[in-house]
């Protein structure tokens, strides 16, 4: 086989298939006049066109015959029934209900999330109590921001505790 | 509206009406292109009974994704493609299965055209019976994207363009792919041809 011959086996096949260019087809054609190992691989590809249109006519034949509707349609009522009954367009209520739900589950978490931050975070604010060790007694310091109070316990010794 | 009315609209005509959840209209496209379905879902799958099964289902996804068709290309590239990716996607599972239950035989799954070989020329039923086993092996090895193109060629005649627009390539790549799925079919087929 030609060297050459490698360009016009891959046109063959695009040859066969009537694809080429009237220029190409008219090239391919001069190259097929003068060489027989192109010719016979252009046999060969149509013998196999050949083997394969009859391994799959009959299979064409028979599919003509029998009809698909039937089970398709009892296939589309039964995935009907299993749907939402909404107006509406079908399917688009269904995908309407699950967004509404992931919005509503989201909103809900973001409120949660705010009260429980609100609570900790005005129980934070609320007050403060410190401890203060003095050289008399230890005294021990309320104070409450929200209603602007201070209150004072003075420990003078183990036992009593005043407050002011 | 009667069936009679509806078997003269075009395909458009008919998805649209189908969109509408007019059943009449969907099952008029399904008779004029089950066979074409079924034959291209049969080239990859080798089976009758799947192919069968498969063009049922894509029947199915097609009218469940009719929202999806917005007209830019023809139907029928629409419907070729989703049959091709279905019956390629049942091949994988299939193989997956057949892997996990260590099966080695070769799996001629369907009935070759040789009822009339057998009676009137024994050993032609013979030899017809190698090469189609042979053809139908061949086919089974090639790439999934070489198989595909291979099918919708011989099975459908159709065009490289249109071929091309249903898998959403170039017809220089459906060339390609086309003359290396024949030559390692020839491959195969030497002894035979």
């Amino acid at each position: 086989m030609a060297v050459n011959c490698k360009y016009y086996i891959e046109k063959l096949s695009a040859y066969l298939d009537n694809e080429l260019n009237s220029r190409e087809k008219a090239d391919v054609e001069l190259h097929l006049e003068s060489c027989m190992s192109c010719r016979e691989y252009l046999n060969d590809l149509k013998q196999i066109q050949g083997y394969t249109q009859d391994l799959y006519g009959r299979v064409r034949k028979n599919s003509h015959q029998d009809s698909l509707w039937a089970n398709i349609e009892a296939q589309l009522n039964d995935n009907e029934s299993e749907l939402i009954e909404l107006p509406g367009s079908f399917g688009k209520k269904k995908f309407a209900l699950w967004i509404s739900s992931a919005v509503a589950a989201c909103l809900i978490l973001l409120a949660g999330f705010y009260a429980y931050y609100a609570i900790t975070k005005l129980n934070q604010n609320q007050c403060i109590v410190t401890w203060v060790e003095s050289k008399k007694a230890p005294v021990m310091v309320y104070k409450d921001k929200s209603t602007n109070t201070t209150i004072i316990w003075m420990f003078s010794d183990e036992n009593s505790v005043s407050n002011t | 509206m009667n069936d009679a009315d509806y078997t003269e609209y075009s395909d458009e005509t008919l998805i649209e009406k189908a969109k509408k959840s007019d059943l009449e209209a969907f099952k008029i496209i399904v008779e004029r292109y089950q066979t074409r379905v079924i034959s291209v879902a049969y080239g990859i799958v080798h089976n009758e009974d799947d192919a069968k099964d498969i063009s049922q289902d894509v029947f199915v996804k097609v009218y469940k994704s009719l929202d999806n068709f917005q007209g830019n290309s023809r139907f029928y590239t629409w419907l070729y493609r989703i049959t091709v990716n279905m019956a390629i996607d049942y091949n994988r599972k299939i193989k997956r299965k057949q892997a996990m239950e260590y099966n080695d035989d070769i799996n001629v799954k369907t009935e070759l055209p040789l009822a009339d070989s057998k009676q009137a020329l024994p050993d032609k039923y013979i030899y017809d019976k190698e090469i189609y086993g042979k053809l139908q092996e061949a086919i089974e090895n090639l790439s999934e994207e070489q198989k595909k193109t291979f099918i919708l060629r011989e099975m459908e005649d159709l065009s490289y363009q249109e071929i091309a627009d249903i898998m959403k390539c170039s017809v220089g790549t459906v060339m390609s792919r086309l003359y290396y799925a024949r030559d390692k079919i020839r491959l195969y087929l030497k002894p035979y041809l």
